[in-house]
């Protein structure tokens, strides 16, 4: 299939088409406007969804504002007590620390997920 | 450019670096456009379509993982906007009975086409290639003009290489028939 002479022959005759001048630049004009584009898209969207987000924060927090004064609301959160010794001073910071152990494990997850990830698109 | 280049390049591009996609467009415009202006014949049309493959490459260029090649990749892009160009601006081409071309024996393309001497069969051939679809001429291109492997043309179509290779030796026989006895075959 590969030695049909004829067909490269025909095909050979006919001069390898190019693009007109000045091609690459229009293609390029082409391509900064639709950068141009997306990030008015992008801004259109941020603003979109902070705005909706907000709204939805605003029209909670009067809710629960107003079945709290209205006296319908009772919240109880139940956290660990310590109540003797070195824990008991710093409560708070131990909440802190182990925040930071939980997001600094999570951090690391990730990295190495995005690591393999581009390891592998490297290798293809 | 190497591949892990290309790669680099993409990234940075993805990071904003705009400009950069230029090298792309010096690289592979060419080639591009071959491909396309044999699919929709008018070369002013294929300008047109070379710039949409290329807008829409670079709209996609975060989905790029590099699976394949970019040039791959390219041509995929470029090969599904020009069939679906042919397809809107509804262009018609000659269909060939799929009984008549099955019954063409297996190695009498192999024997037709060895020849490249016979003018009178190069000027029929040339006709004939006019009369392929745009799938069809796209296989045709990328097979002899372009040079791309049976597993790269699969990587484009997205079909398997035995695929490839069916299309490819059907199409041959069609050529065949379109060559030794284009009145009573084609049919508009």
């Amino acid at each position: 299939m590969q030695h049909d002479k004829a067909i490269i022959k025909v095909l050979g005759r006919e001069e390898r088409p190019s693009l007109s001048g000045g091609f690459n630049e229009r293609a390029m004009q082409r391509i900064y406007r639709e950068v141009v584009r997306k990030k008015r898209r992008a801004f259109v969207w941020t603003v979109v969804s902070v705005s909706a987000v907000s709204l939805v924060l605003i029209g909670l927090a009067g809710y629960l504002l107003n079945r709290y004064t209205t006296g319908g609301l009772h919240i109880r959160v139940s956290l660990p007590q310590f109540d003797s010794g070195v824990f008991a001073r710093y409560e708070f910071c131990f909440y802190i620390a182990l925040l930071v152990v939980v997001l600094m494990g999570f951090d690391h997850l990730l990295r190495g997920y995005w690591s393999r990830k581009k390891i592998k698109a490297g290798n293809n | 450019m190497e591949r892990q280049d290309e790669l680099q390049i993409i990234e940075r591009i993805s990071r904003g670096e705009t400009h950069l996609f230029s090298l792309f467009l010096d690289r592979y415009g060419n080639a591009i456009y071959s491909l396309i202006v044999r699919i929709v014949v008018s070369r002013e049309d294929a300008e047109e379509l070379v710039q949409d493959t290329f807008l829409k490459a670079f709209k996609k260029i975060d989905t790029f993982k590099g699976e394949c090649s970019f040039s791959t990749w390219l041509f995929r892009i470029a090969y599904n906007t020009a069939v679906s160009a042919t397809r809107k601006s509804k262009m018609e081409f000659p269909s060939i009975d799929e009984a008549m071309i099955a019954r063409v024996p297996d190695d009498a393309p192999d024997m037709l086409f060895e020849e490249d001497q016979n003018e009178l069969l190069l000027d029929r051939l040339q006709e004939a290639l006019l009369q392929l679809n745009a799938e069809e001429t796209a296989l045709i291109a990328l097979y002899y003009n372009e040079g791309k492997s049976v597993s790269q043309i699969a990587d484009i179509l997205s079909v398997s290489s035995d695929n490839v290779k069916i299309k490819l030796y059907r199409v041959r026989k069609k050529l065949y028939l379109l060559i030794n006895n284009t009145n009573d075959y084609a049919t508009r």
